[in-house]
């Protein structure tokens, strides 16, 4: 076909042709620079068209958990592996390798367990409460994030150093004559962590939750050495 | 090469390119620098096209991701990094607006959570401040100079995500009239664009 498609090529360029008409006329413009030109100065006018509105700025916490995200991909931040696997922290483990390898994949479908798209939501949803924690060293600060009656927490940790070798940190939540252990984890070098943690019983049946850290591996019984502790 | 858009002070395309090579390079302050760049109108845009700020939210950390994954794949494309990161966060709105015909989500009210509307970004300075509002001033004044009924037509593909098919439905029309108030606003807008001296970048081969 040699006649060129002149009126088609606006809508190619503002993706509003169907599938097949689209199709065709991309076969055209493989073989047509002329339209292909045009083509292009119709696409660098589509392209202006999100200028029309003022910009305006996201909060903060989608930077950070952005930043997060990327960096628990590099190699400093991986958990480290436990020498005595127990089955709750392989269980840890394996929800962040499937975490990590879905947000690979992620096509804006909701992956149950996907830990950051979540974790935005679950912060900027009004249900949320932010219990600020206490910690005895200067310069650490802790938030858990949590909504009544849920089996699900966040928590924001900032300020806290890297673990010493052989060590991680630990979440706990302690009911009446327990402390329930719950996942790892390191932090960046920037001292920052947001973890998602699922708990077995509703939040409102613990009475504390508190970080502490351990041997690499975790514990089933908390250490001495709390870094954070807050009153639920 | 004067692209599209392109006013002095603003990130330069050369600039963003050297951002994206770096952030190939598994850089992410470079990462980061883009974000400081573009999440404002990255989210100006999801909220114009979504209607909620959870979903805007979602839409400009997925897109920054999504550039932190697929930062090597632009390198086979052409035209500007601005514009590949604007067609990814598009790309994701409208999807997820197609989702929300099927799934209705309460969309917040924007005056139940004032925080948004604060600027917060420390990078920018007054002069950032002032070429965002001249350029929005240009092309919201181009936008306004075309027929409304072309605007119309560009604004339900644009910000709706509709094909001209869904169009010719909504407004009662043949195909061929969508597809040509489609050029003819194209054509007008390019027009009015380079009227007010954007220079549209020369992509021939």
């Amino acid at each position: 076909m040699s006649e060129h498609p002149t009126e088609s090529l606006a809508a190619f360029a503002l993706g509003v042709l169907d599938a097949s008409e689209a199709t065709i006329i991309a076969a055209h413009l493989r073989r047509c620079a002329g339209c292909r030109a045009e083509v292009e100065q119709f696409q660098q006018v589509v392209g202006l068209l999100p200028y029309s509105s003022p910009p305006q700025q996201p909060p903060a916490h989608i930077k950070q958990q952005l930043l997060a995200r990327i960096r628990v991909m590099q190699p400093e931040t991986v958990i480290p592996p436990a020498p005595r696997p127990q089955p709750w922290l392989r269980a840890a483990l394996l929800l962040l390798l499937v975490v990590l390898v879905g947000l690979g994949a992620y096509a804006f479908r909701p992956i149950p367990d996907a830990a950051q798209p979540a974790v935005v939501a679950f912060l900027a949803s009004p249900q949320t409460i932010g219990h600020p924690m206490q910690s005895s060293q200067p310069g650490v600060y802790g938030t858990m994030y949590l909504q009544h009656g849920q089996r699900r927490v966040v928590l924001v940790v900032q300020g806290l150093a890297p673990p010493v070798a052989g060590r991680v940190y630990q979440c706990w939540f302690a009911a009446q004559d327990r402390a329930v252990p719950l996942r790892t984890f390191t932090v960046d070098d920037s001292g920052t962590a947001e973890l998602m943690i699922d708990i077995p019983q509703p939040v409102d049946s613990y009475h504390q939750v508190m970080v502490t850290i351990e041997q690499a591996g975790g514990s089933q019984t908390p250490g001495s050495q709390v870094v954070l502790s807050a009153p639920i | 090469m004067a692209g599209l858009g392109s006013l002095p002070g603003m990130g330069s395309p050369a600039g963003d390119e050297a951002l994206l090579a770096r952030v190939v390079a598994g850089d992410d302050r470079a990462l980061e620098q883009l974000y400081d760049r573009y999440a404002g109108l990255i989210y100006s845009l999801a909220l114009r096209i979504s209607g909620s700020a959870d979903l805007a939210e979602d839409i400009v950390q997925e897109t920054f991701w999504r550039v932190w994954r697929r930062a090597a794949t632009y390198r086979g494309l052409r035209g500007q990094v601005s514009s590949w990161i604007i067609s990814i966060a598009h790309h994701l709105a409208i999807d997820e607006r197609r989702r929300q015909r099927t799934r209705p989500v309460p969309v917040y009210d924007q005056d139940d959570r004032p925080v948004l509307r604060e600027l917060e970004d420390q990078h920018s300075d007054i002069s950032d401040t002032v070429l965002a509002d001249e350029r929005q001033r240009l092309i919201s004044t181009a936008l306004a100079s075309i027929p409304p009924e072309q605007r119309e037509v560009i604004d339900l593909a644009y910000f709706r995500g509709l094909s001209q098919r869904e169009i010719a439905g909504r407004l009662d029309l043949p195909i061929g009239t969508v597809k040509t108030r489609v050029r003819l606003g194209l054509q007008k807008l390019r027009d009015a664009l380079e009227a007010q001296g954007f220079v549209l970048e020369d992509l021939a081969d």
